[in-house]
């Protein structure tokens, strides 16, 4: 049975940025948008939801740790509950990984580290991802790729929910939480008008 | 690129291990006394009392402290942190420095044969007082900070208590100071190793939340696992390392700081259960060999640590510079 995901209410004073959301109910295989404009408290949000939900999350975002230093198949091996060699080898060869296998995550480029940490919430496999711009640093054909990343996840029964600043991806979501001074409207992804918002 | 097969890593280990080892022989054979290996000498006092509890317990103060120093770094995510960025050495000083001076201003009488005690008190006691402003303190950078005042506190008593002492009373201070594994004991040894056991368990039963913790502090909670809980484990188990060596060889500087970027170097894994070796045997090779040196020349164990210790890091760095970042 689709018993769906709840996703807590927000009510977050000025701590790390104000914000009001009023929570909201998910169906399994259900992706959402969270889109508005720089500043308006997208990854506020998703932090604030990520602090809140205390459980297994998919995190990915383009925050880049100081001095980690670990080796790409390590990142992958602890990400994994119960981890064996074959699934490893398999989520290494299918991110593209499996020749910097050997290589310290920090000489890692920018879009090699986003896939890398694609890569790890696959091997964490929870039921929940939130992600923060997945698809910066990411090339033309990695971009591609992220979409049946995402699409396998959802058809999985997963829950994607992911803040962007790409029209397509918004389109192609389920809902879209458009975010605007510390609150959260949600809108429908598929007709939103962005022109509508203007320069205010 | 690092070279990773299976023997290549048995290789590696087996010639780290043998390097340990070989010293430990060497350190056993030769003390003030000259070199001896005759029969009568593995019986002999010199062996049980000196030779013996000085060789182990610069093998294990130097485990102690590349991996007191190892956590530190992984803890405060800076390459630069050491067993005494949270003041714990500097509170041992402080320990001594009153029983062997202030002391007298006090109680007309000093205790230097309390140094052991006090240099405990004061390290338990800057750990305690870190433990009770953790609640507080969430922010790993102003802990870090808080611990760096600490220490500066404590070595501004310490100053005041030179100026007040006696002259005939400083140089316990100063001895103590420059380090030495000779003062120690068997039971001594022993403790030590209790201590490292404890650690190691702790360690080794959190070992899956510390590697996640090192990933950041984001996606520790993402996996479960809370960042607080992780650091109170690093500096509980780095903290009574530090103070339990300092009390019993004096700060010894150098090892923690540079033992971990030395075992990274010849060491490809960095997950702790596979890491922690690493350090420990290259704590183990770097305080065994510089208290082999300090025997020859007769010098204090800190002058010998960072006289060889830093050209030789700062060659190895020059080297690799290339394959690290490339």
């Amino acid at each position: 049975m689709d018993r769906g995901i709840q996703i807590p209410a927000i009510q977050q004073p000025v701590i790390e940025g104000a914000m009001e959301f009023a929570g909201a109910h998910l169906h399994r295989g259900e992706s959402v948008a969270i889109a508005g404009r720089n500043g308006a408290g997208k990854t506020v949000l998703l932090k604030a939801l990520l602090y809140k939900m205390k459980k297994n999350i998919g995190w990915v975002s383009n925050y880049r740790e100081p001095f980690l230093d670990m080796r790409v198949q390590e990142v992958i091996e602890i990400a994994q509950m119960n981890q064996t060699l074959i699934k490893t080898e398999h989520i290494l060869k299918s991110f593209s990984l499996i020749n910097l296998r050997n290589h310290g995550v920090n000489v890692l480029s920018d879009g090699e580290f986003m896939r890398l940490m694609l890569a790890r919430v696959t091997a964490q496999d929870p039921e929940v991802f939130l992600l923060d711009e997945p698809d910066a640093h990411l090339d033309f054909y990695y971009k591609q790729e992220l979409k049946s990343i995402v699409q396998d996840w959802l058809n999985n029964g997963k829950v994607v929910i992911y803040s962007t600043h790409d029209e397509q991806w918004v389109r192609s979501a389920g809902q879209l939480w458009w975010v605007e001074n510390g609150r959260v409207n949600k809108e429908e992804a598929a007709h939103f008008e962005f022109r509508k918002i203007g320069n205010r | 690129m690092q070279n990773i097969s299976p023997s290549n890593i048995f290789i590696r280990l087996s010639t780290s291990v043998l390097a340990v080892l070989l010293l430990l022989v060497l350190s056993l054979l030769y003390g003030s006394a000259g070199w001896s290996w005759e029969l009568e000498y593995w019986s002999s006092a010199i062996f049980w009392e000196l030779r013996l509890p000085r060789s182990l317990m610069a093998l294990l103060s130097g485990a102690g402290l590349a991996l007191a120093g190892y956590w530190m770094q992984l803890l405060f995510k800076n390459p630069l942190a050491s067993p005494s960025v949270l003041g714990v050495t500097n509170g041992a000083s402080l320990g001594v420095a009153f029983v062997t001076m202030a002391a007298q201003q006090i109680w007309g009488y000093n205790f230097p044969e309390l140094t052991l005690l006090a240099a405990f008190a004061g390290a338990m006691a800057v750990l305690f007082l870190l433990a009770l402003v953790r609640v507080r303190l969430n922010n790993l950078t102003s802990l870090l900070i808080f611990g760096v005042m600490l220490g500066h506190l404590a070595g501004a008593l310490e100053t005041i208590f030179q100026r007040a002492a006696a002259r005939n009373d400083l140089p316990n201070l100063i001895y103590w100071s420059m380090g030495s594994f000779s003062k120690v004991s068997m039971p001594q040894v022993i403790w030590l190793l209790l201590c490292l056991v404890v650690v190691i368990i702790i360690v080794a039963r959190k070992h899956r939340s510390i590697d996640v913790f090192s990933l950041g502090e984001r996606i520790a909670v993402s996996m479960s696992v809370s960042p607080n809980g992780v650091s109170n484990v690093l500096i509980f188990c780095a903290g009574l390392l530090t103070a339990v060596i300092t009390a019993f060889c004096g700060p010894i500087a150098f090892i923690g700081l540079a033992a971990p970027h030395l075992a990274k170097l010849w060491w490809p894994y960095r997950t702790q259960l596979r890491l922690i070796p690493a350090v420990a045997i290259t704590g183990m090779f770097i305080a065994l060999f510089c208290d082999v040196v300090a025997r020859f020349m007769d010098l204090p164990i800190n002058a010998i640590t960072s006289l060889i210790g830093a050209p030789w890091v700062m060659w190895w760095l020059y080297q690799n510079k290339t394959q690290r970042h490339g």
